[in-house]
């Protein structure tokens, strides 16, 4: 199982990423939705407000403005001397010339119903001769007389049917003030002006608010001069928060009727006292909401789908290095040291990359590194170890020159002694590593000659090295370790001569034409057994045991050391039979050219 | 994939946020709503009458009230029964939905009322309920204890001793029917009472209501009182007791009311009337159609009727019954 299968699902970064951004982008978005939304929804209920307020505001001024017109109407009215005399004395004018002033007054008004004046002892007089006035009504017991005569000023009543001539069903507003000749606080007098209440309703009614909401009007009574719905709140269908409005003299007046939130913008008129009320449905100007709402969810939810691709796919980009480092890795980790893991950018991935290419190689060098030291260090002691001659071969070859000189066998001694120097001179070799093969088989037969000569005819030798390979270059003492070794454990305790070959000659791997040196050591002697061969092969031998064949087992440990592991020496052996130790090595030219 | 593919995605993705974007802010724009449709059936749409015109404002005020599209049709007059069964068959074809009508006739009108509930409309009847089966609301002056009451108020009057006269507008009409019933309910428990069996129909004629009055006075000159069914059979009635000079002999009450009614009925010709609230009418009428195609339960429903007589009539609260029109 490679390692990054190894991680969780729920634990890989890619999920992590991914579930974090898109929290994120949730937790943002909802946040501003939620504050935008609340915001907007202040906003917009201020704004309507402000708006509606104005409006009404406006509306309140528009009727005040119109009713000043009014009194200014009246007042003028008040200075005319037929209005004066009439108060004084009704019966000193002429009704013909006093009924054609008044209606001289309302033919271009539109507005104005009839002008009435009334004389505190009943008697009226107005612009419409024709009119039949009806006789059930007595004048100064009528509210618009009364409340005139009470204060200064001009009286506003609310919207009512004028009742004062016979089938006219007119809606008006009753605008009155009282008349004094002089100050002595005497009342002489009320004139009336009803104002057509059309032109009022005109200026409230086409007024929408929202898609409910409405305007109305009600008096210093807190009676209704003007509402849509009129009828229904007579009947107690629909009901109005007429108290509260009562209550507050101006502002905003929020209220549940009827199951709703309302609010009551309420504007007053200090000159009328009319409270201009709008009500406007606080759901009607929230509409927006649902919609806005909506907008959010479906935002919310397609950046957080959004998010996810969107991690998904960046943490992809940026975890592909990473699970090439990892796959990396863990090729590294069991022992393939010749990774190199891409660099695809040169961001911080890119740069851990590379940094972890540079330190495969810089492991990878330290233990090649390593390695050759290791085998540099094992080589120098193998060479050594091989330089080194035998003690007591040195000193039975010195006790057989010394026996052979006391014998007089001058010819012997010498023989022996340049034998042996010439071993030791080419085992010295000026401390070189190489030899060439003809040096190689000199120093071996030197041994032999010695040998030969301290045992006699138990000994012979033959050497046959093919001539061409003898400039051939090869390490030093390989042979004369396999010769001793035949020596000692083949020839020594063979009752007969035994006889030690040495060939030398060159073979071809199989099926290639590359060619090697191969050298035979072959003995007569006793022979080995298959344990034995492998013993010798393994270096499973006791080093410490006479005559061990430590010696063969360096000679091959130096031959892979130099050379590798395919180069080297076997072993055919038969007890009783003899043995033939190969010896496979490179053919390499060029050895030391050195006169021996 | 390489880098370029992720911008690309990037920039398509963008593509898409800012293309919902849009269409949502389009959205918030526009926010006209659906508006349901409800038509209001009534009887006449030419015969200028006080009484339908605020029925047409009472659904106008609902209308807006409740969101819906409220249209207005009828026939060019009440008697022209078979032109208002056409039009709701028209109607129908439209999909409304609701409708509320104003039945000129009770029977003939009960076929075509079925096929709209059958159409999967609501149906809703006021003022003039038809005959049909299947349920639906009604939404209408309860005629038959206005008339009770009105029938209880000219007894009293008359103290309970006199004899009585029914002008009624149209035969069959349901109003017509439940308004004679409530009267002679109202009446019936005065013994000495006696209300003439034969009623004298209109058809909606102030001519005729005006001939049947003389008619009347003429074939029973001890009448003592008369009771005439609608604002048109009303008004025909009290002029032609104006004209006879007999306010004072003969007491008149009916139903409905009008400007020259209210005159009438200031000079006394008219001792009293029933004023429906056709504001109210048409209001709960367009209020109970949608309500019902919501899923409420059906009912009958009672409008309300106010006795007006000469002394009530300037009352703030009745003022808008006389006068319903600001002109």
């Amino acid at each position: 199982m490679s390692p990054l299968k190894r991680v969780k699902f729920l634990n890989s970064i890619q999920v992590t990423l991914a579930l974090a951004i898109g929290l994120i982008v949730i937790a943002i978005l909802s946040s501003m939705g939620w504050l935008i939304y609340n915001a907007t929804d202040k906003v917009v209920e201020e704004n309507t407000q402000d708006v509606t307020s104005k409006m009404i505001q406006q509306v309140n001024y528009d009727i005040e403005y119109y009713l000043r017109t009014v009194e200014a109407t009246i007042d003028s009215l008040k200075l005319a001397d037929t209005v004066a005399d009439y108060f004084e004395e009704p019966s000193k004018v002429n009704k013909r010339e006093a009924v054609d002033y008044l209606s001289s007054l309302v033919v271009n008004r539109e507005d104005i119903i009839n002008i009435v004046l009334i004389h505190p002892n009943g008697q009226i007089i107005t612009n419409d001769d024709k009119a039949t006035i009806k006789s059930s009504v007595n004048f100064v017991e009528e509210p618009y007389y009364k409340e005139a005569v009470a204060e200064a000023g001009m009286n506003v009543s609310g919207s009512h049917v004028q009742n004062i001539f016979l089938g006219q069903y007119q809606w008006v507003v009753s605008c009155s003030s009282r008349y004094q000749l002089d100050s002595d606080g005497i009342i002489d007098g009320v004139i009336l002006v009803d104002l057509n209440f059309n032109l009022i309703e005109d200026m409230v009614s086409r007024i929408a608010l929202g898609d409910r909401g409405y305007v109305f009007i009600v008096d210093d009574n807190d009676q209704l001069v003007y509402h849509p719905k009129s009828e229904l709140i007579y009947s107690g269908i629909r009901t109005e928060e007429i108290e509260g409005i009562a209550l507050q003299e101006e502002g905003v007046l929020r209220s549940e009727v009827e199951e709703e939130i309302v609010d009551y913008i309420i504007t007053l008129s200090d000159f009328s006292h009319w409270k201009v009320i709008g009500k406007v449905y606080v759901e009607d100007i929230n509409v927006y909401r649902e919609t806005l709402k909506n907008y959010f969810v479906t935002m919310v939810s397609v950046a957080f789908v959004i998010a996810i691709i969107l991690s998904i796919v960046l943490a992809g980009t940026i975890l592909r290095p990473v699970k090439r480092l990892l796959s990396g890795m863990s090729e590294f980790q069991t022992g393939q040291l010749d990774v190199e893991v891409h660099v695809e950018s040169e961001n911080e991935l890119g740069i851990l990359t590379t940094t972890f290419n540079r330190m495969t190689k810089r492991i990878k060098d330290l233990i090649e590194d390593n390695k050759q030291s290791e085998r540099n260090k094992r080589k120098s002691e193998l060479d050594a170890l091989q330089a080194q001659i035998n003690p007591h071969f040195l000193y039975n070859t010195l006790d057989s020159i010394v026996w052979m000189g006391e014998a007089g066998k001058n010819q012997e001694v010498v023989k022996m002694t340049s034998s042996l120097a010439k071993l030791f001179r080419i085992s010295i070799n000026k401390g070189k590593e190489y030899v060439t093969l003809k040096q190689e088989i000199e120093h071996v037969e030197s041994y032999l000659i010695i040998q030969q000569m301290r045992y006699g005819d138990k000994l012979t030798y033959e050497i046959d090295v093919e001539p061409q390979l003898l400039q051939s270059r090869i390490i030093k003492i390989l042979l004369q370790p396999i010769v001793e070794n035949a020596i000692y454990h083949g020839i020594k305790q063979l009752p007969g001569t035994g006889l030690i070959q040495i060939r030398g000659f060159e073979k071809a791997h199989e099926g290639t034409d590359e060619r090697y040196l191969c050298i035979e050591i072959e003995d007569n002697g006793m022979g080995m057994e298959e344990d034995t061969i492998k013993k010798l092969l393994s270096g499973a031998i006791n080093p410490e045991a006479k005559g061990s064949g430590v010696g063969v087992y360096n000679v091959d440990q130096r031959i892979k050391l130099y050379y590798g592991d395919t180069y080297g020496l076997d072993i055919e052996s038969e007890p009783f039979e003899g043995t033939i130790i190969r010896l496979t090595l490179p053919l390499m030219e060029g050895g030391s050219n050195e006169e021996v | 994939m390489k880098k370029f593919n992720i911008s690309i995605i990037l920039l398509g993705l963008l593509i898409v946020v800012l293309a919902i974007s849009l269409f949502m802010f389009n959205r918030l724009d526009d926010q006209e709503i659906e508006k349901d449709e409800v038509y209001l059936v009534i009887k006449t749409i030419s015969e200028n009458t006080d009484f339908w015109s605020n029925v047409i404002n009472g659904a106008e005020v609902a209308a807006t009230e409740l969101g819906v599209n409220v249209t207005v049709a009828g026939p060019e007059r009440e008697i022209y029964i078979d032109d208002q069964v056409a039009l709701v068959r028209d109607i129908i074809k439209e999909k409304p939905q609701a409708i509320a009508i104003a039945a000129s006739e009770y029977n003939a009108l009960a076929e075509v009322c079925t096929e709209v509930i059958e159409a999967g409309i609501t149906l809703v009847t006021f003022d003039s309920d038809a005959n049909v089966d299947l349920p639906h609301s009604f939404v209408a002056t309860n005629n038959l204890s206005a008339a009770k009451r009105i029938g209880h108020e000219l007894a009293t009057l008359i103290d309970g001793v006199g004899k009585v006269a029914i002008i009624a507008h149209v035969e069959g009409a349901f109003t017509s029917f439940e308004r004679e019933e409530g009267f002679r309910q109202g009446v019936r428990a005065f013994k000495d009472i006696e209300v003439l069996k034969k009623v004298r129909y209109t058809d909606n004629s102030k001519g005729i209501a005006y001939q049947a009055t003389l008619d009347i006075v003429e074939g029973h000159p001890d009448i003592t009182a008369i009771f005439a069914t609608n604002e048109v059979t009303l008004l025909g009635s009290a002029e032609a007791i104006r004209d006879l000079g007999l306010q004072d002999e003969v007491f008149l009450v009916g139903f409905d009311m009008s400007r020259d009614i209210a005159l009438l009925v200031e000079q006394d010709v008219i001792d009293a009337t029933m004023v429906q609230k056709p504001f109210n009418m048409g209001y709960i009428a367009i209020k109970e159609a949608l309500e019902v195609s919501n899923g409420k339960g059906v009912e009958v429903i009672d409008t309300g009727a106010v006795m007006i007589n000469s002394s009530n009539m300037f009352l703030p609260e009745n003022q808008k019954l006389i006068v319903p029109i600001v002109e």
